[in-house]
């Protein structure tokens, strides 16, 4: 009996340490090293895979290369084809002249047509073009002499160069022809601005082929007798048979891309959030988009991944999808918009999945680390980068679950190993030594990769360099060159207000109707002086931001119609419906200065944030719009120097055990080629200097209008405003002001929410000054007391 | 009890035990262990820090405020929700089937927290103390009511009737007869009503927020608000703290229950 009670002690001894020994172990994990590599000591790759012991990986995997046609091509409106002679053609919508591969797109070479540099030359407006297999051309164009009506016509450009004009007889509701296709066997189909589909005869003459019940066709693709049509608004693809002549059912499809791409755009031909193209057999077609390449077998139950998104350039926002075609040896060639064939081939020894993971963060959607993460997959093929987004467009997790999801997994010691720090509380994590110091790797980026040293330094701190943002957007002011001090003060701009209004008796001068608007719109001048260095609250800085917001408040008011009041809150109520939140609690809410508003609307002042250099064209050409001359883009200061505001924070997991990996892809974050492709203001000194070139295509020279930006609304209102490309000078002063700012904007939400809500009555009047920043101090003392 | 009979009886405790047993080690005692190292090192490093974390919870401003809520709360709240239970239940106890009456006071405590919130929304203006109080009382009344409804039903009715038969008045038989003898339920529900005193912060978050009135601010709001800012080592410390005085409070309760 004894001997049995002691085993059983024994027994449930051993039972506890092995609970205490996996719960303690359940807190351990970090790198995932989901196997080794290919070559690796003990590894070894057999018909199955890659044996690591006892487990195969996988193998087999696309891998790309890119093309790069930035020489060749303009990077919008262009398509790809496969001839029948297995040649390769690109037709730019922009470029006098049509582009031939021979070798499968690795070099290029033009085709002239001497039609289409006529209709260049001519500055026809492409509406559409379409090339078939046996080289038939079909071109829609617009051959009004002035802008105000569009005359489109369809011409077919036969192998032989045989122009036959097409004729259709269009319903009022057609409108015009604006969209063309061609089909295997060199059957011209058109679309027009109706549901009906025309097909054009060999005469030229049209009849009505097909009327779509679900709108207007998009994108139609044919690969033997199927004929593949799919449009805004479109359930799902829709498949006709031409040869029996009707619809053919295909739910798995429909499924696969209601569930995977519902909002499927083509913008008009120029790119595809979703691309079909035909397959190597009648009944295979393929669908390419951000999520990768499909393969699907028409009335099959399946749709196979070929291409998995997320480990190559399908998965990068700044790459739009124009064509792609299936080549020999089950090869694809890809064309995205910024001028780039991607040729994908099919490695059998790579893994299909990478070997080594790391994980970046963000608390909302970032494209500017999804095209990093892009960038970097595409050069590191054996790292996966699994990239986590806190709160998903369209889910209901609020920024507080996420956050204690992600303060979670950083206490199982499972966090992210790059984290972007927007929206996050970053001062809390560099105090509790989560963020690595950035110090070392910041002062190894040299030449190209260089970086703007005063936006780092104004991160750094006395322990070292924790976060540092890749973009900025540069607080600014556009006002009149008399009224210059505004920039330097809120009480500048408040006397600004009252002597505008004075000028202006009716009208708006600003944007905002609301004393929460309002008080947002300035809050960058001043928000960085409400807490005292001991982090308690300065009532005085406090009170003089209330007054002068007060005074503007009141000035803006004084003239605001009803109109105006019912225009602005109709606004805030669109942005609720559209994207859940007020206009004014948005993130777009003084993001930008709005030339525009300024010119049309005669406000005071425009205030907000210069954050792309297209924007910064815009500001520097009001001073040559008429009685505009002496209006000036004045940067924002701070009391300590001149502001900005630090975009996309990085900071990297100093628990993170894969660093060399992390700080190669926070290098890809900050390279130029990333800032490039931001076509922002990154940190990276030479994407900047880059991104202030401009587009070739569209420039002619300083003097000429670089875009034209207009306005008009149903009432007859219309306003166009003449954008100039920055001279050199203008892009040396934006370089000179993003190496002046050194004072970063603060943003802690907890104490503008206060100051918002508690402002607002004394905005309004309906409270002293003394009760409200009484309100204030006891709505943040919590807070503060933490 | 023969001692065949004694060694079945062991053999099947520990049998019925042993799982609930097994739960409780894993589920409470070893993330509850890992808390109170967590409270001697640092949040994120987890280097070694002696009691600064400690010291750093006793001279916070706002633990000291939460503290104080939580308890004039739970002063003010407990003895309502235990009076009113027991005035309510008084009554039905002497109907013979009241079990959808039962069923109606159990619905609030069975609405998810969303609703009590939206509730809360409607019916009061205001977001301060005396709302979250009528929303903690509307929540639990029905579930206090319950558990001394089966206290009056488990007692014999021999004692009340020996009572009447002695000359006993009906309050002389609610003071000397049935109270006393509902001690042992009263004991689970003022343990249960202190334990869902820290749930009520579920509502006080969804309608005021993180940072509410400064006189329904709770120990768990602290907690959530640290948890955000990566403040583990804080948290770690104030839980060993709040532990350990539900520890002594629950063992001065049974204390004084044993002596009487």
């Amino acid at each position: 009996m004894r001997i049995r009670k002691k085993g059983k002690i024994r027994l449930a001894a051993l039972f506890a340490a092995a609970l205490i020994l996996l719960t303690g172990c359940s807190g351990c994990a970090g790198f995932q090293n989901l196997g080794k590599e290919a070559g690796g000591s003990s590894a070894k790759i057999t018909e199955d895979g890659i044996q690591d012991g006892d487990t195969v990986i996988p193998r087999g995997r696309y891998l790309e290369t890119v093309i790069d046609l930035s020489e060749q091509i303009s990077g919008y409106k262009e398509a790809l084809y496969r001839m029948e002679d297995g040649s390769l053609l690109i037709i730019d919508q922009n470029t006098d002249s049509f582009l031939r591969s021979r070798d499968n797109g690795t070099t290029w070479e033009t085709d002239k047509r001497a039609w289409w540099t006529q209709l260049l030359d001519e500055k026809r407006y492409i509406l559409d073009i379409a090339i078939g297999r046996d080289d038939t051309v079909a071109v829609i164009y617009d051959t009004s002499e002035d802008a105000e009506e569009l005359q489109s016509v369809l011409e077919i450009i036969r192998p032989d160069g045989t122009k036959i004009p097409a004729e259709l007889s269009l319903s009022e509701e057609d409108n015009c022809p604006w969209r063309v296709w061609i089909d295997g066997n060199g059957r011209v189909f058109a679309g027009t601005l109706s549901p009906a589909v025309y097909e054009i005869k060999e005469d030229g003459s049209g009849e009505k082929f097909l009327f779509m019940e679900e709108g207007i066709p998009e994108q139609i693709i044919f690969n033997g007798k199927y004929m593949l049509i799919d449009g805004y608004g479109y359930n799902g693809p829709q498949i006709y048979d031409l040869e029996a002549e009707t619809f053919i059912t295909d739910e798995v499809l429909a499924e696969f891309v209601q569930k995977n791409y519902p909002n499927r755009d083509t913008n008009g031909g120029s790119w595809y959030n979703l691309l079909y193209f035909p397959g190597e057999e009648e009944e295979i077609i393929y669908l390419a988009g951000e999520k990768g390449l499909y393969r699907h077998v028409i009335g099959g139950s399946a749709i196979e991944q070929i291409i998995d998104g997320s480990l190559c350039t399908f998965g990068n926002p700044a790459y739009s999808l124009q064509g792609m075609v299936l080549l020999d040896n089950q090869e694809f060639l890809t064309l995205f918009g910024n001028k780039r064939l991607v040729h994908f081939t099919y490695d059998p020894d790579v893994p299909t999945v990478p070997t080594a993971s790391i994980k970046a963060y963000s608390l909302k959607e970032n494209d500017f680390l999804r095209m990093a993460i892009s960038g970097y997959q595409s050069k590191n093929p054996e790292v996966y980068v699994e990239y986590e987004v806190g709160m998903e467009q369209g889910s209901s997790m609020t920024r507080e679950d996420a956050l204690k999801k992600l303060n979670m997994e950083i206490l199982a010691g499972t966090g992210p190993d790059l984290l972007i720090l927007d929206g996050m509380p970053a001062d809390s994590y560099q105090e509790k030594g989560l963020l690595l110091d950035l110090s070392t790797f910041v002062e190894e980026l040299t030449g190209e990769e260089a970086l703007f040293s005063n936006i780092i330094d104004a991160f750094r701190d006395e322990e070292g360099l924790y976060m540092l943002p890749c973009l900025v957007e540069l607080p600014a002011l556009l006002v009149e060159d008399e009224y210059a001090k505004g920039a330097d003060s809120l009480s500048g701009l408040a006397d600004i207000m009252e002597a505008q209004r004075i000028k202006h008796p009716e009208g708006l001068l600003v944007r905002p109707c609301s004393p929460k608007g309002i008080m947002k719109l300035f809050t960058k001048y001043s928000e960085p002086g409400w807490l005292t260095e001991k982090r308690e609250l300065n009532r005085e800085n406090l009170a003089d931001y209330l007054e002068q917001t007060r005074r503007i408040y009141e000035a803006q008011m004084k003239g605001a119609t009803e109109e105006d009041i019912r225009s602005y809150e109709a606004m805030n109520q669109r942005y609720l419906e559209y994207a859940g939140c007020l206009y004014e609690e948005s993130d777009y809410f003084g993001t930008g200065v709005d030339a525009l508003n300024y010119l049309m609307y005669d406000n005071a002042f425009s205030i907000g944030t210069v954050y792309y250099p297209y924007e910064y064209a815009e500001l520097i050409s009001v001073p040559r719009v008429e009685n505009h001359e002496n209006v000036r883009l004045f940067p924002l200061k701070g009391q300590d120097g001149i502001l900005f505001e630090g975009k996309t924070l990085a900071g990297i997991n100093a628990a993170s055990k894969n660093r060399e990996e992390t700080f190669d892809l926070l290098k890809e974050l900050l390279s130029k080629e990333n800032g490039i492709l931001s076509e922002k203001l990154p940190i990276n000194r030479a994407a900047l200097e880059e991104n202030l070139q401009p587009n070739p295509d569209y420039y002619t020279s300083d003097e000429e209008p670089y875009a034209y930006l207009s306005f008009g609304d149903s009432e007859g209102f219309s306003y166009t405003f003449e954008i100039y490309w920055p001279t050199e000078r203008e892009k040396q002063e934006l370089i000179t002001w993003m190496e002046s700012a050194s004072v970063p904007c603060v943003n802690n939400q907890r104490l503008e929410e206060a100051v918002y809500e508690e402002g607002s009555l004394y905005l309004r009047n309906k409270r002293s000054l003394e009760d409200t920043l009484d309100a204030i101090a006891g709505k943040v003392a919590l807070y503060m007391a933490e | 009890m023969s001692r065949g009979k004694e060694e079945a009886v062991r053999k099947y405790f520990w049998r019925f035990m042993l799982p609930s047993f097994l739960g409780v080690m894993v589920f409470s005692v070893l993330p509850f262990l890992d808390m109170v190292k967590r409270s001697f090192t640092t949040a994120v490093t987890g280097s070694f820090c002696g009691l600064d974390n400690y010291r750093l919870v006793f001279t916070n401003q706002a633990f000291g405020m939460a503290v104080i809520n939580t308890l004039s709360f739970a002063a003010a709240a407990i003895p309502l929700l235990v009076a009113a239970g027991l005035l309510l239940a008084l009554p039905l106890s002497r109907l013979k089937s009241g079990g959808l009456i039962k069923a109606l006071y159990l619905f609030p405590y069975a609405m998810p927290t969303a609703t009590v919130a939206l509730v809360w929304k409607m019916f009061l203006k205001g977001r301060g103390l005396p709302e979250l109080l009528a929303a903690y009382l509307w929540k639990n009344t029905g579930y206090t009511l319950i558990l001394w409804l089966a206290g009056i039903w488990g007692f014999p009715g021999e004692l009340i009737e020996a009572a009447k038969v002695d000359g006993a008045g009906i309050w002389q038989r609610l003071w000397k007869v049935v109270l006393p003898n509902l001690k042992g339920t009263l004991y689970t529900i003022l343990i249960l009503s202190f334990l869902n005193i820290f749930k009520i912060y579920r509502e006080a978050y969804l309608v005021a927020g993180a940072y509410p009135d400064s006189r329904i601010y709770m120990l768990q709001h602290l907690f959530n608000n640290w948890f955000l800012h990566l403040e583990f080592d804080k948290m770690a410390a104030a839980a060993v703290c709040v532990s350990g005085f539900l520890l002594v409070f629950i063992l001065l309760l049974l204390h004084l229950w044993d002596k009487d």
